[in-house]
């Protein structure tokens, strides 16, 4: 391992995994001196089930002040003003988030605006807002890839100036991170498998980008190997509650790696592949992954050929040459790309060609792959990124990416 | 007619409280010699018994009873007996010297010691004279207090000791009363109760001792006399106000030991000094048999008749807790002396609870310098109830429990006694290195260093010389044994010190220690021990002889202390006296023991982990069996 | 397969490396506090750590509110107070302990002191907890910090509270701070991490995270050790194995505590010798215990301590024995420079109590038995040494 000269790390949430996670709530809520807390979620959960799951079973050990559910898929600020005066009317004094990214982000930004006090999440901007702790904010991750339980971050849009708010502190790590196979019993095969190669990336860029430390790295590994166990026996029986817990497990793991160590090449495409073309997340980041480590191989050897060893498990490791190990790495992740496509009936796309919308179309057009390797320079991943990334190294590796065929070594410009 | 014994009977009586017999053995001859008597035969009588790393409360634990050799021959101040074992308290080997009557009676029922074994099964006592021991059950007086208990045996004999509640009930500093006078420290009297033995009685009165060479007896006995009774601290304070007259002077010294060990002085402390009491109670003379020096009083407190504290408890369950009634600590004292509760560690104990309790470490409503709740804390402890039970066992175990270290003033597990070594540097270095642990007696630096200015109490120089010279002393006279007290007379009376001013001392003892120790003149005591075992003394040689029976006797049970764990790491002092600084010092001062300590090992010849080095043990011939 | 029933948490802040003192002053800020009393043992005051600590504030707004450095070996209420006392009297707003575990734990005293307003820790000892609002604490470990400064445990004394609030908000690794005063030291403190990262990974919650942290410093220490004994002072291993020992320590504190590390900590509670000392020896003789009673070890060890490609090459049936063996390596080349723990010296009801006491403690899963069986093994495994038994004729 080599030891970075400095680095820093920092993710001081409580986890509580187990078939009975959510039973512990109580308990360690009131530790916190919650008496009353919010419910946020949004309106799909909801329709799932999954709250009256989470409230039968925290039930009798908290008085739930209210439950907000109105939040929309492209939530905003005004959602998060809204639901922090819902918060203030009912005196809450804590929120439960159960939901997405979007949820969670949501309800750190209700959570900001509900503890400093105010109207409007908008008079909340600016660095150092934050400083001190905020309400406790206790999450549950009803997909299991977005590692938001374990970030820092919030995101919140702003509809009207069409721009996003960025929030970072310490202070929006939640307090309490709750993975529960409960809560990912109802999703559907392919969200399963997007959402589980989402943490995929997330570990595996955090093992090779430039922030990486011993910390990351290990969790890195672990939710590589939680991952490549369990995945496809998650998506082939979605009743196994073991092989979800330990989905949900490896995110929260590649969360907390990743947002320590930062993300490369594969989020800096994928955000724009998202932005410009709508497509979801954790599809893009399935299709990039084997990209970002042939694109990084020549910088990090070492790095991917170890991630073979968490992907494949030890055997393959040891008979594979260690020349041959980053390569053999790839070839595992788009074996896993393939099994998925397999398993859930074609809803697994392999590359980015054969995205389509609802309507049958071409989710990514060919003609739209030049506009988006522009847009790459603007997104931040591109900076951790061990090797440089210009527009014309996203163009040529989204044209390999377009056509699902292994990128071709010698156009990868080695700088210095 | 009596029978008669010609120096020493070295009869050794030996007795098996399980099985409930006797037997008798020898002392050796060749340990007569290197061992002299009292103390450091009990060590040697131990040391070829007692198997290291028992459980000093379980029935391992050997006691060994030893008298002096001086004892019943009419020296003066050697009316003494010694206890040796190993002490619940420490974990170690304790030493105890006592004046009571018991000593007297046993070597006058013709038994130079007595070794107790094993463990009864039900309460017993021990009658013994000079045909052996009998048991006898001791139901009707288990539960009793020392007076009762004391009472109930002297009808079978001239002198007993016996332990009270306290000893029964395990308390780890419980004491053994003889007469008026206690073997005070370490738990001697745990160890008995442990064994189920309530008290021993000896017949006494059956044998005359006579020393060999009784003319020269006589003559060293005369010029011995003469100087006790010339020496103004044993013929004059002592003997006047008693060891209540160091109060004004560790007062002055700012050695007194206040509020647990925070302050050194205190302006009501003359209210609890010798003089005062000596004037308020209307003190008599209340000493041990025979004695020159009469130190011991009894005076008339709360209108009945009892005996005065002593200094240590004078200070430790009255300065020391901010007490400074004269009457409750009397009264305390009482309790104690009932109990059977040796009133230093009782003391200190109650110190740290103080302390605890004011820092939010236990509950308690004990508070400084308030009396309330202190007698009942005391027989709380003495039959463990509530939190009695935890002080019971001392502040090193009470410390470990519920925290205070810091502020828990033992070493090796021993309560300190009433001198704060941030006065007197020298008595820190004994503290850390006596055998027993907290013990003044070791070597009783703040002799010189305090009370009669013959050496700076802040220099280290020499410091590590005097306090080892001193242990050999002390440990010799304890051997012989006599009361330490003649050490006054013996060192200040002989020409060369009295007449030299003592600044002139003061500087010879910082400056040219050694040399100054090599002018003392302790030839008396040797001259004794010679007369009565009926060898030839040889001036000089023979005082060397004597030190080194006392070194030999001191790294006895350094080494048997070894062999149960001690190390360089025990021979500390509390963090207190080595990090605090006093308000009342003009500077801040802090016992620097580190640099002594070093000195202090190498002089002994301990390697630099305080253990005793091969070639030391082979010099002084221990661990070899001498028969 | 792994059972995925735990709680985690890891909430220090872990600074590492060059110039992470200077990030101080920001880690302050963030926390909105500006006026830290600095927390100084005797060894950082020895060593001039607290005037580096003042140069690291020089380029920021943050001003040290004090310097209270009478902490010694010993972690008592009557320093807190003291300490507390000159907290409030500075106005200060946050803690920095600088130095070892003694510095930590008046530290996270005082701090519950000033937050709660009171002066005794009683409630606290009887079971209060405290609350979630403390003051910002950041800890600058130097040297000797027994390996459990960064954890949840306040050890007052002699009182263990375990809290989620007595984690550190920062953990500082600095060049200038965390190298090891002795070869003694150094040992030491590699010995007591590799010790709480050993039973961090043998406990019976496999919580995944916990492991990571464990493994990680494991990881450190394997990569590091033999240089670092060789070269303590040596920054270059030095540091990460400081790094390994704040790792270490997370995982611990989410563990329960092994069974070496209890019984040392007993045995020193009975003669006062270290209880790393007995850790380092005592060790080896635990982990034959566990295999002796055929438990299987957790092929994690080896990989941590091994790598991967030692690990690969490994066939799966032998991984615990190859694993303890990686360790008991490791221990042993650390133990060289600490004394024999010579447990046949020690008075046997002494070992017997020592036994009872660890097997008492809270959270533990041993029962005396175990303790004593590791002790027999040990006594077996460490022939007489310095002394005979006694039984000198």
């Amino acid at each position: 391992m080599t030891m970075p000269a400095y680095y820093d790390f920092c993710s001081r949430v409580k986890t509580i995994s187990g078939e009975n996670a959510m039973e512990k709530i109580p308990g360690l809520l009131k530790g916190l001196g919650v008496r009353r807390p919010m419910i946020v979620t949004d309106r799909g959960v909801e329709a799932a089930g999954l709250i009256d799951t989470v409230t039968e079973a925290i039930d009798g050990g908290l008085d739930i002040g209210a439950i907000y559910a109105d939040i929309p898929v492209d939530s905003d600020y005004r959602v998060v003003d809204d639901g922090a005066a819902v918060y203030q009317n009912n005196r809450c004094d804590a929120i439960i988030a159960v939901g997405g990214g979007s949820v969670i982000d949501t309800a750190k930004g209700i959570n900001i605006l509900a503890s400093l006090g105010g109207k409007s999440l908008l008079g909340c901007q600016g660095a150092g807002t934050i400083r001190r702790k905020l309400n406790p904010l206790a999450v549950l991750p009803t997909t299991s890839g977005t590692g938001s339980e374990m970030t820092l971050v919030a995101v919140i849009a702003d509809t009207e100036r069409q721009e996003k708010m960025l929030f970072v502190s310490h202070f929006l790590l939640p307090d309490l991170a709750v993975l529960d196979p409960r809560l990912t019993r109802t999703l559907p095969d392919f969200l399963t498998s997007q959402t589980a190669m989402d943490a995929l990336a997330h570990a595996c860029e955090s093992y090779y980008c430039m922030e990486k430390n011993p910390v990351s790295d290990a969790l890195a590994l672990r939710a590589i190997s939680l991952i490549s166990e369990h995945l496809l026996p998650a998506v082939r029986n979605p009743a196994e509650t073991s092989a979800r817990l330990a989905l949900a497990n490896a995110s929260a793991m590649a969360g907390a790696a990743f947002s320590n160590s930062m993300v490369g090449l594969v989020h800096n495409l994928g955000h724009v592949v998202g932005a410009v073309c709508h497509v979801p997340h954790g599809t893009c980041m399935s299709i990039l992954l084997p990209y970002g480590l042939e694109y990084n191989t020549h910088r990090r050897e070492k790095a991917i050929g170890e991630i073979l060893f968490s992907l494949a498990g030890p055997e393959i490791y040891a008979k594979t040459p260690e020349k041959a190990r980053p390569d053999k790495a790839v070839e595992q992740i788009r074996m896993l790309n393939e099994d998925l496509h397999n398993i859930t009936g074609g809803k697994h796309p392999r590359f980015l060609g054969e995205i389509r919308n609802k309507d049958g179309t071409p989710a990514v057009p060919r003609s739209a792959l030049p506009e988006i390797a522009r847009k790459t320079m603007a997104d931040g991943a591109r900076l951790p990124n061990p090797e440089e990334i210009l527009p014309e190294d996203a163009l040529m590796v989204l044209e390999h990416a377009w056509a699902g065929i292994h990128l071709d070594r010698s156009r990868i410009r080695k700088g210095a | 007619m009596k029978k008669e014994i010609i120096g020493t009977s070295n009869k050794v009586l030996e007795v098996d409280l399980a099985a409930r017999r006797f037997w008798v053995s020898e002392i050796p001859v060749g340990d007569r010699e290197l061992y002299l008597g009292g103390k450091g035969m009990g060590l040697k009588l131990l040391f070829d018994r007692l198997k290291p790393g028992i459980d000093p409360l379980g029935k391992d634990n050997i006691l060994v009873l030893t008298m002096g050799v001086l004892m019943g021959t009419g020296a003066p101040c050697s009316g003494r007996f010694e206890a040796v074992t190993k002490s619940p308290l420490t974990g170690i080997m304790v030493t105890g010297s006592c004046g009571g009557p018991f000593g007297m009676a046993l070597k006058t029922s013709g038994w130079d010691a007595m070794v107790i074994h094993g463990k009864a099964d039900e309460p017993v006592f021990v009658c013994v004279d000079s045909g052996g021991a009998t048991f006898a059950d001791a139901a009707g007086i288990w539960g009793t207090g020392t007076a009762a208990a004391q009472d109930t045996l002297l009808a079978h004999g001239s002198g007993a000791m016996v332990i009270g509640q306290a000893g029964e009930n395990l308390v780890r500093y419980a004491n053994i009363r003889s007469g008026s006078r206690f073997l005070g420290r370490g738990g001697i009297g745990t160890v008995m109760g442990s064994k189920n033995l309530k008290g021993i009685v000896a017949k006494g009165r059956e044998y005359k001792i006579r020393p060999a060479d009784k003319k020269r007896f006589d003559r060293a006995n005369k010029r011995f006399l003469a100087h006790i009774n010339n020496n103004p601290v044993t013929a004059g304070s002592w003997r006047s106000y008693g060891t209540n007259a160091n109060i004004r002077i560790s007062n002055a010294a700012g050695i007194l030991p206040v509020r647990n060990f925070t302050a050194g002085s205190h302006g009501q402390a003359v209210k609890i000094s010798g003089e005062t009491m000596a004037e308020k109670f209307d003190t008599r003379h209340d000493v041990c048999k025979p004695c020159a020096i009469l130190c011991g009083h009894r005076g008339t407190i709360r209108g009945e008749k009892r005996h005065i504290p002593e200094y240590e408890t004078v200070t430790l369950l009255g300065s020391n807790l901010g007490i400074f009634d004269p009457e409750i600590i009397s009264d305390f004292n009482e309790l104690c002396a009932e109990y059977g509760m040796d009133t230093i560690s009782t003391g200190g104990t109650i110190a740290w609870a103080m302390e605890a309790a004011e820092k939010g470490l236990i509950e308690s409503d004990l508070r400084f310098g308030s009396d309330e709740g202190i007698a009942e804390t005391i027989t709380d402890i003495a039959f463990r109830r509530g939190q009695g039970a935890m002080l019971a066992d001392g502040s090193r175990m009470a410390s470990k429990t519920y925290g205070g270290e810091d502020f828990a003033m033992h070493v090796k597990g021993m309560e300190l006694p009433g001198y704060d070594p941030r006065g007197a540097f020298g008595q820190g270095l004994s503290y850390a290195t006596a055998n027993r642990g907290g013990c003044h007696l070791s070597a009783y630096m703040v002799g010189v260093e305090a009370m009669f200015g013959m050496a700076d109490p802040h220099a280290l120089r020499w410091k590590p010389y005097m306090v080892k010279f001193m242990e050999d002393i002390f440990s010799a006279v304890n051997s012989l044994h006599i009361c330490l007290f003649t050490a006054f007379a013996v060192f200040l009376e002989p020409p060369l010190i009295r007449f030299t001013p003592t600044f002139i001392i003061r500087h010879l003892n910082q400056n040219f220690s050694l040399l100054a120790l090599n002018l003392m003149d302790a030839s008396l005591w040797p001259e004794l021990w010679h007369a009565v075992v009926g060898k030839r003394y040889i001036p000089y040689l023979g005082m060397r002889g004597f030190y080194k029976a006392g070194e030999r006797a001191h790294v006895l049970e350094r080494y048997m202390n070894i062999r149960e764990g001690i190390a360089k790491k025990d021979d500390t002092l509390p963090r207190r006296l080595l990090d605090e600084g006093r308000t009342c010092d003009h500077e801040a001062k802090t016992v620097p023991l580190d640099s002594m300590l070093k000195t202090y090992y190498r002089l002994r010849g301990y390697d630099e982990n305080g253990i005793p080095r091969e070639k030391t043990l082979e010099k002084l011939g221990i661990g070899k069996q001498t028969k | 397969m792994q059972t995925l029933e735990y709680e985690f948490i890891a909430h220090p802040r872990i600074l590492y490396g060059d110039c992470s003192l200077e990030e101080i002053p920001a880690e302050l800020a963030e926390n909105d506090a500006c006026k830290p009393l600095v927390i100084a043992s005797r060894e950082a005051v020895r060593r001039k750590l607290g005037k580096t600590l003042i140069r690291a504030f020089y380029d920021s707004g943050c001003i040290i509110g004090g310097i209270y450095d009478e902490v010694r070996d010993y972690a008592g209420i009557s320093l807190a107070l003291n300490a507390a006392q000159l907290f409030r009297k500075r106005g200060c707003d946050a803690f920095i302990a600088l130095g070892d575990r003694a510095a930590a734990d008046i530290a996270r005293a005082a701090n519950i002191l000033v937050s709660h307003k009171t002066d005794t820790l009683l409630p606290f000892f009887n079971g209060e907890t405290p609350s979630r609002r403390l003051m910002p604490f950041i800890f600058v470990p130097t040297c000797c910090t027994g390996a459990s400064a960064a954890g949840r445990t306040l050890f007052i004394d002699n009182r263990r509270l375990h809290s989620d609030y007595y984690f550190p908000d920062v953990v500082v690794t600095d060049r200038r701070m965390s190298l090891p005063c002795s070869a003694r030291c150094a040992a030491e403190s590699a010995i007591l991490a590799m010790d709480n990262a050993l039973w961090s990974i043998i406990d019976d919650n496999q919580s995944p995270m916990k492991n990571a942290f464990a493994h990680a410093a494991l990881k450190l220490i394997g990569d590091n050790l033999s240089g670092f004994l060789k070269r303590p002072r040596d920054g270059k291993r030095a540091l990460p194995i400081a790094n390994a020992g704040v790792l270490a320590s997370i995982a611990a504190a989410n563990a329960r505590p092994g069974i070496v590390r209890v019984l040392g900590e007993e045995l020193e509670k009975e003669t006062s010798i270290p209880a790393a000392v007995f850790i380092a020896n005592l060790t080896p003789a635990a982990l034959f215990c566990i295999q002796k009673n055929e438990s299987p070890l957790p092929g994690d060890l080896l990989l941590a301590a091994a790598g991967m490609d030692a690990y690969a090459a490994v066939p799966t049936e032998q991984l615990g024995r190859r694993g303890a063996e990686a360790i008991i390596e490791m221990f042993e080349s650390a133990a060289n420079e600490i004394p024999e723990a010579a447990i046949s010296r020690i008075p046997a009801h002494l070992l017997a109590e020592a036994c009872n006491n660890a097997a008492s403690r809270e959270m533990v899963n041993f029962g005396a038995d175990d303790a004593m069986a590791v002790l027999e093994m040990a006594r077996q495994e460490m022939p007489w040494q310095t002394h005979d038994n006694g039984e000198r004729k």
